[in-house]
């Protein structure tokens, strides 16, 4: 079976991103900044209404505008559009000021209809937006177990409706040479998008190039509608277009983690154990998208019960979110147990109950060490105190505590190695890099295997003229593309050594390559440099070829467990949260590169920072219209807002590499509500935490 | 965005014969160049106010200062005079926006400024600030709205963070117009939707605000604001105050309220209930629950009427002490 070098030189180090310069100093191109000959702009005519039919569309008004090139039919009369922002037409013009006065120059006639914008209205008796999604019960002792319970616990808990916010928007730059489409796009699977394109038009091939990538975070799988609306513009044109979208329609229209609410009831004995839980779920994933979540989440129940609603809504659909459904069901999981906790006993310390709680899998062991060395890491002992921090004056302090779990399994990836005569070594593989840092891991990678420095690789990644390699979802990137790399150098350094073993008069197999040399094991001095090895070739390199399938067996593996502490003071007479320290435990097996992934856990964390204090979709209740699609009423963290975020990477070499993206995302909203309720003494049962809903919460309490 | 033709003034006087309600004053843009993007505003013209001579000036003036209207919030915040004889005014702005923001920002500006509202914001819902039949925030999401003076055609709140400062200190308004130059009290500038809907203050179309005038100060004032998020972020609710003291006891005191009402928002009962008094937590929470008196909330903002209430305590107490709460 492969497996990763024993002793290894370069992975789990800190190695700064290769590209790092470039993307400080605006050396990087995104496809935004992608800028060709004759470039034209183009733009989309998006419904004003939350629902309602087309009657009429005339066209003639944007077609006759000077400096319009093209203009593309998306809807007809008669099609329904289903949310404000839903897709009916697009101009391609010379500037993006004439394509947008080309929009608004469209005429359109609407006939409205009646809409729905929010769960509520969705659940309503009569309503026809809302669908049972699915019952689930196992276990038959429900009624019973709660007969018997020590301690049973119901709550509402809730998140709402939040949007990805790329900072580089959704959209492709679009150029064709005759049969040859060719599309810079800002995408999660450069080869997923290409193939996409290619089968729309019906063309043999298109190629998706992304060096750079603003981020995705789950909602940048294919061309999208824009995507094939750019190509048809810029077809119609013979002009290469750029579609971006504006940040209103990336809010409105490319995207969203769906709302989650659960009416919980649960039950422990008197050990402490849960027994017994039984939940009521409901949520909104859009117009046609469902709103599931997993729950219950992390602790296993053995008699439980659960019915969901998803709620159909006039609003824009959903797509996958850094680790879908997790931080939902975390959010309400978590609340619950700490809640089941203080009910079943006030003074008993929410760690313990959690420690009595785990589930018996491979989970089991790193929870442990996960809740016990992040509490030692955030002061549990020290500052922990029941519910309600007695403190006088305002401030009121609180610690919480919550888990999250994932996979994170190696994806599917192919990569190639070849190795010059003249030592240059070129490593490609058909991935991209979302800002993760895979344009550093698959050098870095190379590097190890070949017993080289980072800069004597030369890694090429982000084109579908690559090797095949899957979108980046679900944290399987670094997994499979490590892998796939890391058996294509192998394969090439095989072929290296049978060419150079009898230049040393030695077997290939006695040989190996370290510290820049290829040498007999065991003397260093009986080898080569890499160059001199290299030279063996002349003119004729090594290309070998890998499936990450070859190495994933060892070198690689899924299932995560992770642990977030939170520290917090409230401002009872303001409802302010003020963070004062996140601690973040993450298992993610052998470390790749400990910089940029200790870089992903901070952006989880400052991720979930945003979910549990300041990101919700709002729409006006009466017209089902967007009041916030943008950065200044839409809040997001500044610097300001952001805590010391103390890392700990759990280091599990001999699980091999697993994906780091999207679990540290799930349990701070989670961590966050406990330690709110830690401090003010009670639940502020939906996120965000805003000040309204503290001081809320408090009068209640009152 | 609509094309606009764009316009520079060199003297006050070249501004005012440009200007129009179909050309408008430009000056930092921070406000503005959303509003023209958004379609909210398009105007024929801008008229560029910045190289105006004699506007971006913080002068010694009676014992007190006066500030052009194109000094920046920055330059504001970097005055010495400023923030040591002025520090409910210092306070207001210094969490304004973002360093770029602030650095971009003027005075005149900040008092101008068209509401951050969100139906007036987006030109598919219904404003009568834009000429609609109603407003869309009654009915609405009116969570940030206004809780005093709701009862008008509009329940936006202003969004001059600098306003209620100014209110406490009694400062002026140098407006300049076709007929020459004119000085309006603050509270006199800030007008009600019900007096007028489409516009926030007294100023017609082909007015420039020019300077503020500031009176020397006449005791301790500070500022205290109430916000979600620490960076760049509006406040849900603010209070500056100015008391004349003498020794422990509040002579007079002077309270006004910003983020609560259409217009920064005099607190007469509080400051009636502080005068003569010893300033302690007791008087100043008394003083606190005066202020909030009048308020009529909206359906989803009564939580305001507790921010007000703390807003002034703190500020009271921040003025009384010197120590920010």
């Amino acid at each position: 079976m492969p497996n990763w070098p024993s002793e290894r030189q370069l992975m789990g180090t800190k190695v700064p991103r290769v590209d790092g310069f470039k993307k400080v100093s605006g050396g990087a191109k995104y496809s935004y900044d992608i800028n060709l000959p004759g470039l034209l702009y183009a733009m989309i005519l998006r419904s004003p209404y939350a629902h309602c039919k087309i009657v009429s569309i005339d066209l003639g008004p944007a077609e006759s505008m000077p400096g319009v090139k093209a203009v593309h039919l998306i809807k007809k009369p008669g099609d329904e559009l289903h949310y404000a922002g839903d897709e009916i037409a697009a101009v391609a013009a010379m500037t993006e000021e004439v394509a947008e006065d080309a929009l608004r120059a469209i005429k359109v006639k609407y006939q409205v209809l009646p809409h729905v914008s929010s769960e509520d209205q969705a659940l309503k008796a009569g309503a026809p937006a809302a669908r049972a999604g699915s019952a689930d019960e196992r276990g038959e002792k429900i009624e019973d177990a709660i007969k018997e319970a020590a301690a049973v616990h119901e709550g509402t808990y809730g998140c709402e409706v939040i949007t990805h916010v790329c900072l580089e928007t959704h959209g492709l730059v679009a150029r064709w040479e005759g049969e040859e489409l060719t599309a810079w796009a800002s995408t999660q699977a450069v080869h997923g998008t290409g193939t996409a394109l290619a089968q729309h038009f019906k063309i043999p091939k298109a190629t998706c190039i992304t060096n750079f990538m603003g981020g995705g975070f789950g909602s940048k799988f294919g061309p999208d509608i824009q995507g094939i609306v750019a190509a048809e513009l810029a077809k119609k044109a013979g002009a290469p277009v750029k579609l971006l979208l504006n940040r209103a329609e990336e809010h409105n229209a490319a995207g969203n983690r769906p709302s989650a609410f659960a009416k919980v009831k649960a039950a422990v004995d008197k050990t402490g154990k849960l027994i017994a839980f039984d939940a009521e779920t409901w949520g909104t994933g859009g117009h046609s998208r469902g709103a599931g979540f997993p729950l219950p989440y992390v602790y296993p129940v053995d008699n439980r019960r659960r019915k969901h609603t998803d709620c159909f809504i006039n609003a824009g659909d959903n797509r996958a979110m850094r680790a879908p459904g997790h931080p939902q069901g975390s959010l309400v999981m978590d609340s619950l147990m700490d809640d089941l906790c203080h009910k079943f006993d006030p003074k008993l310390d929410p760690v313990e109950f959690r420690l009595r709680n785990l589930p018996s899998t491979v989970l089991r062991d790193i929870y442990t060490k996960e809740l016990l060395l992040g509490a030692a890491r955030i002061g549990w002992k020290e500052n922990w105190h029941p519910r309600g921090d007695n403190a006088p004056g305002p401030w009121k302090r609180g610690l919480g505590v919550a888990l999250g779990t994932w996979g994170g399994g190696p994806g599917d990836a192919q990569a190639t190695c070849t190795l010059h005569g003249d030592g240059r070594v070129e490593v490609k593989c058909g991935t991209q890099d979302l800002g993760t840092g895979t344009t550093t891991v698959v050098p870095l990678v190379a590097a190890e295997i070949l017993g080289l420095q980072i800069g004597d690789i030369a890694g090429s990644i982000g084109s579908s003229a690559f090797p095949p390699a899957g979108g980046s979802g679900g944290s399987t990137s670094c997994g499979g593309v490590s892998v796939a790399v890391a058996m294509a150098c192998t394969k090439a350094l095989a072929e290296l050594f049978a060419k150079v073993a009898p230049k040393l008069e030695c077997k290939p197999e006695d040989l190996q390559a370290e510290y820049g040399r290829v040498f007999v094991t065991g003397n260093l001095e009986r080898g080569f440099t890499w160059k001199q090895a290299c030279a063996v070739l002349g003119q004729q390199p090594i290309t070998a070829s890998a499936d990450k399938k070859e190495g994933e067996k060892g070198m690689a593996t899924s299932t995560v467990g992770g642990a977030q502490f939170a520290d917090v003071s409230v401002d009872v007479e303001t409802g302010r949260v003020r963070l004062n320290k996140i601690v973040a435990v993450a298992d993610c097996g052998l470390v790749v590169n400990r910089l940029t992934c200790e870089s992903q856990v901070l952006g989880g964390v400052i991720m979930g920072i945003n979910y549990g204090l300041y990101e919700q979709r709002r729409l006006d209740p009466p017209t089902g219209l967007p009041v916030n699609p943008d950065m200044e009423f839409y809040l997001l963290a500044g610097a300001g807002d952001i805590p010391e975020i103390d890392v700990v990477l759990l280091d599990y070499p001999e699980r091999g590499v697993i994906g780091i993206g999207e679990p540290p995302t799930i349990p701070t909203a989670a961590a966050i509500s406990n330690a709110v309720a830690n401090a003010i003494g009670v639940r502020v049962p939906v996120i965000p935490l805003t000040p309204r809903r503290v001081l809320e919460a408090l009068e209640g309490k009152a | 965005m609509k094309n606009f033709a764009y316009i520079n003034a060199a003297s006050e006087k070249a501004a005012i014969e440009s200007m129009s309600d179909k050309a408008l004053a430009l000056a930092g843009g921070t406000n503005l160049l959303n509003l023209l993007k958004e379609y909210v505003l398009a105007p024929e013209a801008l008229v560029n106010i910045k190289g105006i001579a004699g506007l971006n000036a913080i002068e010694s003036f009676e014992g007190g200062l006066k500030i052009g209207a194109n000094v920046t919030l920055s330059e504001l915040l970097d005055h010495a005079e400023v923030r040591g004889r002025y520090p409910a005014l210092h306070q207001a702005l210094y969490d304004i926006g973002t360093p770029q923001i602030r650095n971009m920002s003027t005075l005149g500006g900040n008092l101008c400024a068209r509401p951050h509202c969100w139906y007036y914001r987006y030109e598919y819902f219904d404003c009568k600030k834009r000429g609609g039949q109603g407003c869309a925030a009654i009915a609405g999401d009116n969570e940030f709205h206004a809780i005093f003076a709701t009862d008008g055609p509009c329940v936006m709140i202003h969004p001059s963070s600098a306003g209620p400062a100014l209110v406490v200190y009694g400062a002026k308004v140098k407006i300049a117009g076709p007929g020459g130059s004119r000085d309006a009290g603050i509270e006199e500038f800030f007008t009600l939707p019900a007096a007028a809907v489409a516009r926030e203050n007294v100023l017609k179309p082909n007015e420039l605000v020019t300077h503020v005038l500031l009176p020397p100060p006449n005791g301790k004032s500070a500022t205290y604001e109430v916000r979600h998020k620490e960076s760049h972020d509006w406040p849900l609710a603010m209070a500056s105050v100015a008391l004349t003291m003498a020794g422990e006891t509040a002579q007079e005191a002077r309270i006004c309220l910003g983020a609560v009402a259409p217009v920064p928002w005099r607190a007469a009962a509080a400051e009636a209930a502080l005068k003569g008094k010893v300033v302690n937590e007791t008087t100043a929470g008394e003083a606190a629950q005066k202020a909030a008196e009048g308020a009529k909330p909206l359906s989803g903002n009564k939580y305001k009427v507790q921010l007000v209430r703390t807003a002034v305590k703190r500020a009271i107490l921040a003025a009384a002490t010197g120590r920010r709460v």
